[in-house]
């Protein structure tokens, strides 16, 4: 046999009723759709940082494959960008011994950069990554990695394989601060401080010819 | 008597976690390199399918959930294995025709209606049909009833994988049978608890406000698979 609660009153039942969906409701639009699907109408998911939780789908692709032309036509005008980036030593537990900048980059457009990590001294004492991804869209983004570098300097040159955000995420290996002076110049335009690729909020220098 | 101060802790930490573990817990595909492993098995495999059919109850909340509300209130053992069965009965009924005859439903509907089952039973048990003045519905279609629905989540799932039909009966069969194992793995460590903390006056205190936790962790696997029907495009 069956045992069960005492039936309450109909009027208290409509109120566990409501409470349970007030409370479901609540924890669905406050939590698990920050979490899961990169929606939050209640604004619950930044103030608790439980929408970082929130990571789109990578497609991973392989940028060696697909030739590009020796020759190709590129639009707008040829751009330049300087910018010091400074860094905490490495380890830093607020993070500030790493950081992501990006410029964006059409389909097939083209750029030349250099960087030189000032203060680090022997090639383990910095690490660059040098990547691109689009913008997550429909949860979903397309990643590529391009040079992945223990070096003080580097330089080289990048057609994007596909449109989105181009650029380095640097770290700070050693024990002292850096600054990295990066030069970027080509077809690129520079990402609004604060905007995707520049979450730092850095004010680079940019000219153009 | 001694009291025990611990037990009504344990009673509202229980309470807590089942409304916090509701939450991050997507709608539980059988993902990753398993998913990878089903769509390049051709031929029978039952020992990997017996697996991943036990793996997918046992860390399926949805499941857990319904089956605890199942049992809370069912003291003897014969009553357990009758509801059990039914469950058991209605799941595997829906999991082979669904796979047998390819019909597979959407993904997050069925997670929805899943969940409208947890709601369903804690409501059930917290005598929320007389209090509302409504006829109980027999408990035990129910269950049944509910059975189905469940099984038809785990034929979706199945399908939506691309089990090849290549060895497909042997390894449907054994996924089921899986199902069931996990089931009963997922009572066992289920029942222990319960039954220690029915022999408490706690219990009673506190199960309304279990119930309560369960039907709002319900409400919230219903809000999380209606957001993913309506926000994502593919199958979760």
């Amino acid at each position: 046999m069956t045992e069960a609660i005492q039936p309450m009153s109909a009027r208290r039942m409509a109120w566990l009723l409501g409470g349970a969906t007030a409370l479901a409701a609540l924890i669905t639009l406050g939590a698990v759709l920050p979490a899961e699907f990169n929606r939050d109408p209640l604004g619950i998911g930044k103030a608790t940082g439980i929408a970082a939780l929130w990571a789109p789908d990578e497609v991973r692709i392989d940028p060696a494959a697909g030739q590009q032309p020796a020759a190709s036509a590129q639009g707008g005008p040829i751009r330049t960008l300087e910018i010091a980036i400074p860094l905490g030593p490495g380890g830093d537990p607020a993070g500030k011994d790493q950081l992501e900048y990006k410029v964006r980059l059409p389909r097939g457009g083209a750029m030349l950069y250099s960087w030189q990590a000032e203060g680090a001294k022997v090639a383990d004492d910095f690490y660059a990554e040098f990547h691109g991804h689009t913008l997550a869209e429909h949860g979903k983004m397309t990643v590529a990695e391009y040079r992945k570098v223990s070096e003080t300097a580097n330089s080289g040159a990048l057609t994007a394989p596909f449109a989105g955000i181009h650029g380095w995420y640097f770290l700070n290996t050693s024990e002292r601060p850096v600054t990295v002076h990066l030069k970027v110049t080509g077809f690129f335009d520079p990402v609004a401080p604060g905007a995707p690729g520049n979450e730092a909020g850095l004010t680079a220098r940019v000219g153009s010819f | 008597m001694i009291r025990h101060p611990h037990l009504r802790l344990g009673a509202l930490l229980l309470t807590a976690c089942l409304l916090t573990s509701a939450a991050p817990l997507a709608a539980h595909a059988v993902g990753g390199s398993d998913a990878a492993f089903v769509a390049a098995t051709r031929g029978p495999a039952p020992g990997p399918f017996l697996y991943l059919g036990a793996k997918h109850m046992v860390t399926g909340l949805d499941h857990l959930l319904f089956l605890l509300g199942v049992i809370f209130f069912l003291w003897r053992a014969r009553d357990i294995l009758i509801y059990v069965t039914l469950f058991s009965l209605g799941h595997s009924l829906t999991l082979l025709l669904g796979v047998g005859l390819g019909i597979g439903l959407n993904s997050w509907l069925v997670d929805a209606a899943i969940g409208l089952s947890v709601v369903y039973k804690a409501f059930d048990n917290l005598s929320g049909f007389p209090a509302l003045g409504l006829p109980r519905p027999d408990p035990k279609l129910a269950v049944l009833g509910f059975g189905l629905v469940h099984g038809a989540g785990l034929a979706t799932r199945i399908i939506d994988l691309g089990l090849n039909p290549d060895g497909m009966i042997a390894n449907l069969l054994a996924f089921n049978v899986g199902v069931e194992l996990g089931q009963a793995t997922a009572l066992a460590l289920v029942l222990g608890p319960l039954l220690l903390w029915r022999r408490h006056p706690s219990f009673l205190r506190f199960a309304g406000a279990a119930n309560f936790a369960m039907m709002t962790a319900g409400f919230v696997l219903i809000g999380q698979n209606l957001a993913g029907y309506w926000l994502t495009t593919g199958a979760g």
